[in-house]
This record gives C-alpha cells, structure tokens and sequence, in this order.
C-alpha cells in the first residue's frame, strides 16, 4: 500500500483526532478565547462559559501520564481483538482515551509516560480502515 | 414531606420473556402489587414509570390494557437508574401530599440476550471500548492504587450468584465457585463472563402511600425515610476512577436526610452489573473507608450470613438486569426482608434497609440513586 493511500484512511474522529502529511499524529484541543478553558476538541459552545465565538484549535502535548487502561478480550462484532484501551492524562488537565499498548509480560505502572502514535484499525469485510489514538511508553534516553 | 410507605409490592420473574408482550409483563407486577396493597386501581392518584427503551408513552400503553382510570402518568429514563429515578418521583409526590397512592413500575423487554449494551456509539466505542470496560478501567485503577485483586472482584461473582439459587425471580440460578469465575471466558479487564450481568425482561412494581391511603396497617409498615439522586456530567476534568463519585454523593445525601447512619444499615441492594461496581459501591455507600472495599470484601461481611448482606437476593448477576426494572425490584426484595417475608436468604432482624442504583453510559454522563426504607 502505498503512503497515500495510508494517508487517505479517515479519523476516528476528526474533531478530536488527524493524522499530518507524514504521519504524524495530533490531538485537537479546544481553547476559548473569552476564559481560558481547554478541552478535547474545538466545541461549538464553551463548556464553562458558554460562549459561542472565539473557540479556537491547537495541538494538545503528545505525552501524558497512565492513569488506566484495561484489555479488551471481548470486542464488538467487526473489531479484532484482543487489544488494550486506556486513559491518559496530559499536562494541562485534559484526559484522553486511545488504544493502548503496553509491552507484553509486564504489568502496567499508574504514572508511567506515555507518548501518542497514530494507530490503523482494520475492520473485516467493506469497513474502510481508519485511524485512532494510540500511545506508548515513551521512550526514555540512556534506559534500555 | 409527609410521611411516605410501601402500601405493596409485586413483580415478574426476570428472564426471557419472548413470548410475553410489554402489556403482559407490566400487568402482571401491577395486578400483583395492587393486590399486595389491597386497593383497587381507582384507589390510585397517579403512575410513574421507569424504562429505558419501551418506546412513547410507555406507561399509558401497558395501563390502557388495564383498563387504568386516567390518572397523570409520567415516564422516567435514567439508564439502568430509570426504576429508581421513578421511585423518586413518587415518593416526593406522595410526600408533597400531591397524591396519596402512587404507584410504580419499572420495566424492560429486551430485544436481544447478551452482555449489556446501549444506544449511543461514542467515540470511545467507535475506538474500541465496549460497555464493560467502563468498569474495567475502574478496577484496574483500583487494583493499582490498592492492591485488589482479580480474585476479590470473582469472590462476589461466586456470592450473588449462589445466593440467586434461592431466588425464585431470579433467571441465573446456578451456584459457582470463585476460581469458575476467574476461568470464566474473558471479558475485559479483570472481568470475566460470570462477572457480567445478563440482560434480561422483567417487571417490578412498588405502591407508595401516604395521608389517608396509608391508615390502617394490615402488617408491619415499611417506611420510605430518604430517596436521594445524583448525576454525572463529566464535562472535561479528569475524575478519579476509584470511586464512583455519584454513588457517594447520593448515600451521602439520603443518609443525612434520613438520619441514618452507614451502621445502622442492616441489609443492602445495589447495582452489582458488574463486580468492580459492587466492591467500589461498598465505598461509596461508606460500607468501609475509601480504598477499602478489598478489605471488606476478605473480611466476609457483606456475605449472606455476614454483618452487612449485600444483594442476598443475588443481585444483578442472579436476577439478570432488565434496565428498566432492577431499581424497582431492589425494592421489592428489600421490603420483604424489612417485613421478615423474604422466601430466600432473609436476614435476622432488619430494621434498616438501603438500595444503591445507577445507570449511563461508559463516556460521562449517568445517574445514581441511593434509597434508605424501615421499619
């Protein structure tokens, strides 16, 4: 397959989720410009003062900290499993949920560093492949 | 509020169902708890009705069948919390002095057998979650934060469901051990099948009196002292995954309305769809402190013949879960422990007695209820 057609496959969502020209993955965060409060993904109203306009988009850190994450031996029908889902917390207070994957044979640590990687789920039959949030253990420099 | 009571109570067994319409199910608990209340249904001033997919006007569908007088009658969804938030209304009519007979029903045919699943596709389905793993994460970060263990989760698997073989309404009636719930297929988590409840169809009916409709005790009276509801809207900031926060929020409310106290609770009925619900309930109903639902869980008190049963009946994961009437029928066993009348597991001496519901979805939006009846 060639790196367009990779690039083709839609989001999950792409509010909260879009994968760059290359690869590269990004989170949508939403700030308000009338009082400061962030979310995940630009909403049409502010949750916190309800203002309609000034809702702007940036990029949300691409690494946060564990909070949970669970296997998921039983998925819905078309989804192939097992696989891991999980919540990670990001610095500036906003949780996100992706897929996770933890390395095997180890059990996960609650604060351990994650970094986010865009991942392909591909569905059986005519479901178009698309893309998720994932993350990782980021990778620590000078540790094995 | 006035004072409010339970005038009679009757329901279903909880199971299949395919062959009894919504209209039967529903007439069936009515006709048993009207009866139980030795009224007719012109003794009744209005109907709340608890469901979650019966579709419009619900209530007025099954009672036309009845040839129900037409008294206000008010449908109430709140997920697997529509019973209880049903319950709630009635009791603050009755206790308004807006009605002096109300009854209640709770209910839901289900569609299709299997592990529970809801309506909306959130983005965390579309990702790949799936209804159990809400709890899943739950227990996880449990188990992180406090050393629980996936044999803590299965040891009350192993107690509802064998205390369900005595229940005659109850659909799953089969005893097993903890190390069958842990080789029970896996689900999510540390969640395994016999960790799940089953959906199920089922009816459970409650009538609540008050004023002139409550004179005259035919039997010992059993009274409504609080019905407390709380919601969870999850707008953006991380929550605490520990502890179900609405839970606490509701015990703490009908404990501090009803002047009882966690103690003083003598039995317990709460929503156990799945087990991490049941042991991070214990801690939110402050049964023991935060973080120590394992705890309480080793030390066997909440066992049938322990200091405080939880779900002697054998809740959820023995009844099955009609969404609609679990919130209902917790009520119904609880009063006829509070009577001394329960066929099954009746526990000595009980004066106080607390039901714990809630219900939504695994994304941040839901409702707890928590209801305290007594002698």
């Amino acid at each position: 397959m060639s790196e367009d057609d990779e690039k083709n496959f839609a989001s999950v969502d792409a509010q909260r989720f879009r994968v760059e020209p290359g690869g590269k993955p990004m989170l949508v965060g939403g700030r308000c410009g009338h009082c400061g409060c962030i979310a995940w993904s630009v909403r049409a109203m502010c949750p916190r003062c309800w203002a309609t306009d000034q809702q702007e988009e940036f990029a949300l850190p691409t690494k946060g900290a564990l909070y949970s994450m669970t296997a998921v031996q039983r998925a819905q029908n078309g989804y192939r499993g097992p696989y891991a889902v999980g919540v990670v917390d990001l610095p500036g207070g906003v949780r996100v949920f992706g897929r996770i994957h933890w390395p095997e044979g180890s059990r996960w640590r609650a604060g351990a560093e994650m970094e986010l990687f865009a991942e392909r789920l591909d569905f059986d039959g005519d479901v178009p492949s698309m893309w998720v949030p994932a993350f990782r253990p980021s990778e620590v420099p000078g540790h094995a | 509020m006035r004072k409010v009571y339970v005038g009679g109570i009757g329901a279903t067994e909880f199971g299949a169902h395919e062959n009894t319409s919504l209209e039967q199910l529903g007439a069936r608990a009515i006709a048993d708890a009207l009866r139980d209340a030795e009224l007719d249904r012109n003794g009744i001033d209005a109907v709340y009705v608890g469901h979650m997919s019966q579709g419009e006007v619900a209530g007025q569908r099954i009672l036309k069948d009845m040839a129900f007088p037409e008294v206000p009658v008010t449908n109430i969804e709140n997920a697997c919390a529509s019973g209880s938030s049903a319950f709630r209304e009635a009791w603050i009519a009755v206790g308004a002095g807006m009605a002096d007979a109300v009854l209640v029903l709770g209910i839901e045919k289900l569609a299709s057998k299997g592990l529970l699943t809801l309506k909306t596709q959130t983005f965390e389905e579309r990702v790949g979650h799936i209804m159990p793993g809400s709890y899943a994460l739950a227990g996880e970060r449990h188990m992180a934060e406090h050393g629980t263990t996936i044999e803590d989760f299965a040891w009350i698997a192993a107690k509802n469901r064998s205390n369900g073989v005595a229940n005659p309404k109850a659909m799953f009636r089969k005893a097993c051990t903890v190390e069958e719930v842990i080789a029970s297929r896996k689900i999510a988590g540390p969640l395994t099948l016999l960790q799940c409840c089953g959906t199920a169809s089922g009816a459970a009916a409650v009538v609540l009196v008050g004023g002139k409709a409550a004179r005259g005790a035919s039997r010992k009276k059993v009274r409504v002292r609080s019905c407390a509801l709380s919601s969870k809207m999850q707008w953006g900031e991380p929550e605490d995954l520990s502890i179900f926060m609405p839970t606490y929020r509701a015990a703490k409310a009908a404990y501090e309305y009803s002047g009882i106290a966690p103690e003083d609770v003598d039995v317990v009925e709460l929503h156990d769809a799945f087990t991490v619900g049941e042991l991070l309930h214990y801690e939110g109903l402050m049964l023991c402190a935060k973080g120590g639902g394992a705890e309480l869980v080793r030390s066997g008190a909440t066992a049938v013949d322990g200091r405080v049963p939880v779900n002697p009946s054998g809740g959820l994961l023995a009844r099955g879960h009609p969404v609609g009437a679990t919130g209902v029928m917790q009520l119904v066993e609880l009063v006829k422990q509070l009577r001394g009348s329960a066929e099954h597991h009746q526990v000595p001496g009980v004066k106080v007695a607390l039901a714990q519901s809630q219900g939504g979805t695994g994304a941040g939006a839901g409702a707890a209820a928590v209801t305290i009846l007594s002698t």
